[in-house]
């Protein structure tokens, strides 16, 4: 079971990687105008674009050598990491994703776990507790911070926090204080779909067969929960571990924008408006990249959590 | 949760929403980017029910149409999701083998990157033009009613019923529209709502960052953006919208029986 | 230790019906009770109420005394109390009450450390003797889905040695289970009986109620029609449904075995299947001949369902070849199901289903109706749906189903396991009744080797063959 898992994310990892390549090739063959003319101008300025210098770009970038050779360059650059300079600052692509990756790294991360502080000790807490009043207040909060659009969610915080009370800046990155508003915003939406998750899953254990045969061989609710219910109750939230990841890389794009964040989805945005190709092409790269590989840890750890995946053609009998 | 109940708030809310923002559109008869500059945000009255926003076009017609917008981009992404995603899925589930390989691999391809991602990299050829956008939804949307389609109708066709049925001399046909379709419907149904709140919290996220549907168009996300500058003197302005794009998501996914439970 | 488990009037009701009725029974050391009664009899509930857990929707009134102490009158708390420690439950189809998560060694484990909150190293030392005993050794580290029904059954056994507890609810001990496993449930179950534990058994098996041997209820539509000594009922019964029951039973039947035609429908030559590394079985060769009925009998799992369906083209064999005859056509090779309900689109209306069936087949309405005076059914039932008809009747109508497209061979897969012993003679002698009036064959899959020997021509047994 684990070389089909590998087997299908490496397989993955290469859809990523012909992707992100052929991103930047399609788009510098198939968008109007004359490429090496919006190199060179991006470089030296509109004023400063002579035939010569544009001439001097093609050579550079061997735009003048047949398509499939082009491409097959192209390619083969990708797989020496040479992603080339930014159009818009000239910088090394590389250089700018390092940077920007530890900023959307440390974001994601810290947005993960407080959602998951947040939201399994609450999911915990209301499937226990007696009080109808508190299973149905949780709810009713998570439905509604649910429905909200991160970008509005992250507008509304900012409207409170930094023009209400003006506590917390709304954009740019100056301190650790940038950090608490769009990890704000990403972990509520987490935690808002994970507690319920947990709850609902720890109420439908306490109703299956082997938890209730736990309780009548005499063990006491506490311990049955413990050893019988955390565990078979996490595995569905296994899988939702991929669906939140979704959540947050998309949510990361969005977020960092409206928060003038300085991290990867914020440069992906930045570069498809200022049609910076190799800045896009090595955002894609690595967002995609980190992607397939939270996937691949997720299905390894649903294969460790219940093994009876591990069985092939487990069919209950 | 009574799933009954929540399903036909949401309906309500939806239904009120549609009337209203075609109602407004009929009765009042501004163009939405009709401008009017000497009367820039002005305060609600009969000619302006709304009041008007920064360029003096009446908010309840922009309001209106941008929601109409929403509603028929909603719709049609999901619809030509659907249709693919449904055939196909009982397709890989009945054909097994080398059809059913094929197309789930074409799956993995799509589902190496997120969503929105895939998206963004189409939207990077044309930034603000529709068709982009509207591919890469429909082609995100398709994966759900693929998989969920594909694995129902896969685990009812090893039941004995459907092996009992074919060597009484029924054919798959028969089956598929006795048993297989009417257990679909309401599984689709739910991934139907559920896709279309996706596709509005999209759509209306890309426009607020200036890469999916740009003005003068009116759409919810950008007026939002649009009008965020001008928050202290008319914070209705902002939050209309905000308040409106919530509800349509809200009364979806509460259609969608998965609201509750993930 | 305790001495008595007395039951008083026990009554069970909903707001709208009476769902158990005036019980009384008693168990007493060396004593011990099995309650026997077809599914929706109620004994399930009864057991339920002595364990305490019945949903909260029903009311009940009467007594249950354990000893001196009226187990109705104790709060939920104490009840929950007296699991594992006084009161054991032994759950019918243990692997659904195993943790799928958990290795088994862990299960066993647990009771001895939290229950009776012995230190860990003497609850694992006890626990691995206590595999050791019901030779499940070999498993300490595995999981539940490695185990076979009856391992698992053996499994939750161990728990109740482990468990002190002197009164022991036995429920369907024998449920989904191979019958040859009987005997060795029921040494284990005297067992517990010469400790001087109280056993409560409720179950529908014939066997297993003729093998405990004490008092026996027999209970059906929530009341106890019959409560006396097993020896005194089995020998003397008086009401006709207890009769009728015990005549049920395989050795009493009084059925003269079909004589087989010359014809040969189905020749089987050399055949061989596999699944995976499994051998299900090799070299396997015999005849079916026009209105024989052979049977095949074997372990579960190991192949005699696959038998049938290789036979019936819906599965191929690995070596060796099946010839049928070739005046017959493919439709006339039917199926019957183990599960009556499975066979049978769930929600359609039996009536809609057969109407298609005979237009498809351009059969007249009236050999439906003829059929279904012949297996005594009324006609209203085919307006309900398949979930709203018993177990026998349903597959009664399966029968007729099969009947309407004149077979010649009829693979009958199990298709009495999941009746109740009444249903079960019905059905077969049925079945023996149209091989004769039909002139067809049947190769008939069952795991209870008296039945095969007093109804079949033919024996066939898959073991032989591996």
């Amino acid at each position: 079971m684990f070389i089909n898992i590998f087997i299908k994310r490496f397989f993955q990892v290469i859809v990523v990687a012909l992707l992100s390549s052929s991103i930047g090739f399609l788009m510098m063959h198939l968008l109007p105008g004359d490429i090496a003319m919006r190199i060179a101008a991006g470089r030296y300025g509109p004023d400063g674009l002579t035939a010569e210098i544009a001439q001097s770009v093609r050579m550079e970038l061997q735009l003048n050598k047949p398509l499939y050779e082009q491409y097959l360059i192209s390619i083969f650059n990708f797989l020496k990491l040479d992603l080339g300079y930014s159009l818009v600052s000239g910088n090394s692509v590389i250089q700018e994703l390092k940077v920007q990756l530890g900023y959307s790294f440390v974001l994601a991360l810290l947005a993960f776990i407080v959602s998951l502080i947040i939201a399994i000790p609450l999911g915990i807490f209301t499937s226990i507790s007696k009080y109808k009043f508190v299973n149905n207040s949780v709810m009713l909060i998570s439905i509604i911070i649910r429905a909200i659009p991160p970008f509005v969610l992250a507008l509304i915080l900012i409207l409170i926090f930094s023009i209400w009370f003006n506590i917390l800046p709304p954009a740019g990155f100056e301190s650790w204080k940038n950090f608490v508003l769009p990890t704000l915003t990403l972990c509520l939406g987490l935690a808002a779909v994970s507690n319920r998750l947990i709850t609902d899953s720890m109420n439908d254990v306490q109703t299956y067969s082997y938890f209730r045969y736990g309780r009548f061989k005499g063990l006491s609710q506490n311990i049955t929960i413990k050893r019988h219910g955390i565990k078979n109750a996490l595995i569905p939230l296994i899988s939702f571990l991929a669906l939140q990841s979704v959540y947050l890389i998309e949510g990361v794009v969005v977020v960092e924008t409206i928060f003038a964040f300085p991290g990867i989805g914020h440069a992906l945005v930045h570069a498809i408006v200022a049609r910076d190709i190799p800045m896009i092409q090595g955002t894609v790269l690595i967002m995609g990249l980190i992607f397939v590989f939270i996937n691949l840890i997720v299905d390894i750890l649903a294969l460790n959590l219940d093994p009876r995946l591990k069985e092939k053609k487990y069919n209950g009998k | 949760m009574e799933n009954k109940r929540t399903f036909y708030i949401g309906l309500y809310i939806l239904i009120f929403l549609a009337f209203f923002s075609i109602l407004s559109q009929i009765i009042l008869n501004y163009e939405s980017d009709q401008q009017d500059l000497f009367n820039i945000f002005a305060n609600p009255s009969l000619e302006h029910p709304l009041g008007t926003d920064q360029y003096g076009r009446d908010v309840l017609v922009r309001v209106a149409q941008a929601t109409q917008l929403s509603f028929f981009l909603a719709l049609i992404t999901t619809v030509t999701a659907f249709i693919p995603g449904v055939t196909l899925g009982i397709l890989a589930a009945y054909k097994g083998g080398l059809t059913d390989k094929f197309l789930n691999i074409i799956c993995d391809i799509l589902l190496a990157l997120p969503g929105l991602l895939l998206i963004l990299v189409l939207i990077a050829f044309s930034p603000g033009d529709f068709l982009p956008l509207y591919i890469g939804l429909a082609l995100i949307l398709w994966i759900e009613f693929f998989k969920i389609t594909r694995l129902k109708t896969k685990s009812l066709l090893v039941e004995p019923f459907v092996e009992s049925s074919k060597s009484l001399g029924f054919s798959f046909f028969y089956i598929l529209r006795k048993l297989i379709i009417p257990k679909l419907l309401p599984m689709i149904f739910t991934i139907s709502t559920f896709s279309m709140s996706t596709a509005i919290i999209a759509i209306s996220s890309l426009s607020a960052i200036n890469v999916g549907i740009r003005p003068p168009t009116a759409e919810l996300g950008s007026m939002i953006i649009e009008l965020l500058p001008y928050y202290e003197e008319e914070p209705f302005l902002v939050l209309l919208p905000s308040f409106i794009i919530f509800l349509i998501v809200l009364s979806l996914q509460l259609m969608s029986k998965r609201s509750v439970n993930a | 230790m305790h001495k008595q488990l007395k039951i008083e009037n026990l009554t069970i009701y909903t707001k709208d019906k009476v769902l158990v009725k005036d019980i009384n029974l008693e168990i007493s050391t060396k004593k011990p009770l099995v309650l026997l009664g077809e599914s929706g009899s109620g004994k399930s509930l009864v057991i339920d109420a002595v364990m305490g857990i019945l949903p909260q929707e029903l009311k009940v009134t009467g007594k249950i005394l354990l000893d001196s102490i009226d187990l109705l009158k104790l709060s939920k708390k104490e009840r929950e109390k007296l699991w594992g420690k006084h009161i054991t439950l032994l759950p019918q189809e243990p692997w659904l009450s195993l943790d799928p998560t958990m290795k088994v060694i862990e299960q066993i484990k647990e009771v001895r450390q939290f229950t009776y909150k012995n230190n860990e190293n003497q609850s694992l030392k006890k626990s691995l003797e206590e595999l050791k005993d019901v030779k499940l050794e070999k498993f300490t580290n595995s999981y539940p889905y490695e185990l076979s029904g009856g391992m698992c059954q053996r499994l939750t056994i161990a728990i109740t040695h482990v468990q002190e507890g002197s009164l022991i609810l036995v429920d369907e001990p024998t449920k989904g289970l191979d019958k040859k496993l009987c005997d060795s449930i029921v040494d284990k179950l005297n067992e517990q009986i010469k400790q001087n534990k109280l056993l409560f058994v409720i179950t529908h098996d014939l066997e297993i109620a003729r093998k405990i041997e004490g008092s026996l209820g027999i209970m059906v539509d929530g009341e106890i029609i019959e409560y006396s000594d097993t020896k005194s009922i089995f020998n003397n019964p008086q009401k006709e449904y207890t009769k009728r029951l015990i005549l049920a039973e395989p050795t009493f039947w009084k059925i003269e075995k079909t004589k087989p035609k010359d014809e040969t429908i189905v020749h089987i030559k050399n055949l061989s299947k596999q699944f995976d590394k499994n051998i299900l079985f090799k070299k396997l060769s015999f005849d079916i001949k026009k209105a024989e009925i052979v049977s095949i009998v074997g372990e579960s799992g190991s192949g005699k369902s696959s038998l049938g369906n290789i036979i019936l083209e819906h599965l191929s064999s690995d070596f060796g070849e099946i010839i049928k005859n070739k005046n017959y056509s493919k439709i006339q090779f039917q199926k019957i199901y183990q599960d009556p309900p499975s066979a049978f689109l769930p929600e359609q209306i039996l009536k809609d289903g057969f109407l298609d069936l005979l237009k498809l087949h351009k059969i007249a309405k009236e050999k439906l109706y003829s059929f279904l005076e012949k297996f005594n059914l009324s006609k209203e039932l085919l307006n309900r749906t398949p979930s709203e008809i018993s177990g026998g009747e349903l597959q009664r109508f399966s029968i007729i189903r099969v009947l309407l497209l004149k077979p010649i061979f009829i693979f009958a897969d199990e298709i009495t396991s999941r009746l109740d012993p009444i249903s079960q003679k019905e059905v077969l002698f049925l079945l023996k009744e149209i091989v004769e009036t039909e002139n067809l064959s049947v190769l008939l899959v069952t795991h209870d080797r008296t039945l095969a020997q007093i109804i079949s021509n033919k024996v066939i047994n898959i073991e032989e063959y591996k």
